[in-house]
């Protein structure tokens, strides 16, 4: 890929500065943020803080949670390269390119060694999920929801969810639960882990199987939502603020979930935005509750939009002036 | 803001809170970014269960039973009090 610089687009919630703007006032029109100027491979959030990976493995931090001096130290003293992120509510998990995981910020400190490659790592809130080369999956952090598997309880070393009957593909990571998807092309099998105290109904309505085709997964803190080659959007869990997809919704290129609201990118390139919109991250106009409820609005921004991120309250859309979309109605 | 269930986020156990033993409060992630904070007093005298957060309208609901809480220091500081030295038994002994 041509390496360009891409300009990010931040709106929501920002009393610690999460947003990478000049200010630290909430926000409902996207502004242009401090973490323009490389090319993004990768934002992920923290309850106030915000990551950025960019494609030559470098990583940028906005917001107080204490620890970016200590990535940054990291990162210079070994000249690592990073090739994926997660954030829990004030930590930071940086995936290596030589497959171990750092883990900094508060309460943690150290270096996770895990025997076997790991290919992927997501974590929600309050505890950490990481896929191994050979297909199981390692998890740390609260897990007294179940969402760490049996026995439900805090993790405080990486331990291996037992019970899983398939070789898992990607993991994500809800507030109190855990989602297993099995290779995509294959059997497109789900499995679930926690959250015991299900009070809305993920249980009940998650598929254990997902038509072969997805595209993409994510979650909220209480939602799941599957995205389908063709560009439907499913959604299954939390939908008191509007969670859930509403109706009629274009064909979806990438979706992404914070931590009660979404931020779709369509296949004509347009950013929607829906859910919990009290701190401005789901735009104009929200109901007298703050949300945007069986409906969505749509965000502009200058130039093209090339990725869209979504953290706590918080919405960031990644644009560069090279891009070219396949089309399709708006 | 009056507590109606559909303010109520979620429904969190005091396990699963931190306690700042400075500011005497419980506190849980909000998903806004702030916390939901509600103090020990409140729970010890029953007064209110529900934690407020002070950057949206979200609130949730504590679950706990009052023998979970940490006990008041207050007790502690009596029993020492009680304690007198034998000058003071002496002269109270003189005084009646």
């Amino acid at each position: 890929m041509a390496s360009h610089n891409d300009t990010v687009f931040a709106f929501g919630s920002n009393g610690s500065g999460q947003l990478g703007l000049s200010h630290f006032e909430d926000i409902s029109t996207p502004e242009q943020s401090s973490l323009s100027g490389c090319t993004v491979k990768q934002i992920a959030a923290g309850g106030n803080h915000t990551l950025m990976l960019s494609e030559d493995g470098n990583v940028k931090l906005q917001g107080d949670d204490g620890h970016d001096q200590t990535i940054v130290r990291y990162l210079s003293e070994v000249d690592w390269r990073v090739a994926q992120l997660s954030a829990t509510w004030n930590a930071s998990m940086l995936l290596l390119q030589s497959g171990k995981v750092l883990v900094c910020g508060e309460g943690q400190n150290g270096e996770l060694g895990l025997g076997s490659e790991i290919s992927h790592i997501t974590s929600c809130m309050a505890h950490s999920v990481t896929v191994l080369s050979n297909g199981e999956v390692w998890g740390w952090g609260n897990g007294r929801q179940g969402q760490l598997g049996e026995p439900a309880e805090i993790v405080w070393s990486p331990r291996q969810i037992q019970g899983l009957t398939f070789s898992a593909a990607k993991v994500v990571c809800g507030k109190d639960f855990t989602c297993v998807f099995g290779n995509r092309r294959e059997s497109g099998q789900v499995a679930m882990f926690g959250p015991k105290r299900d009070r809305f109904d993920l249980h009940l309505n998650l598929p254990s199987m997902v038509v072969p085709g997805w595209k993409d997964v994510a979650t909220s803190w209480g939602s799941i939502y599957i995205l389908r080659d063709d560009g439907e959007l499913l959604g299954f869990g939390r939908n008191d603020h509007g969670q859930l997809p509403p109706p009629d919704l274009p064909p979806i290129e990438a979706i992404a979930a914070g931590s009660e609201h979404c931020l779709a990118l369509t296949k004509a390139g347009k950013v929607l935005a829906w859910g919990w919109g009290e701190h401005g991250n789901c735009g104009e106009p929200t109901d007298s509750n703050g949300d945007v409820k069986g409906r969505w609005n749509e965000v502009e921004v200058p130039y093209s939009v090339r990725a869209v991120f979504a953290g706590c309250a918080t919405s960031l859309i990644v644009t560069s002036a090279h891009i070219e979309h396949s089309g399709g109605q708006g | 803001m009056a507590t109606s269930e559909e303010n109520i986020y979620d429904e969190i156990e005091i396990e699963d809170m931190t306690y700042d033993s400075t500011l005497q409060i419980y506190h849980y992630p909000c998903p806004c970014g702030d916390r939901f904070e509600i103090s020990l007093d409140d729970l010890r005298d029953g007064e209110t269960d529900i934690g407020i957060c002070p950057s949206c309208s979200l609130q949730i609901r504590v679950i706990y039973e009052v023998d979970d809480l940490p006990k008041p220091e207050s007790e502690q500081g009596k029993r020492e009090a009680v304690t007198m030295s034998d000058q003071q038994v002496a002269s109270l002994a003189a005084v009646a």
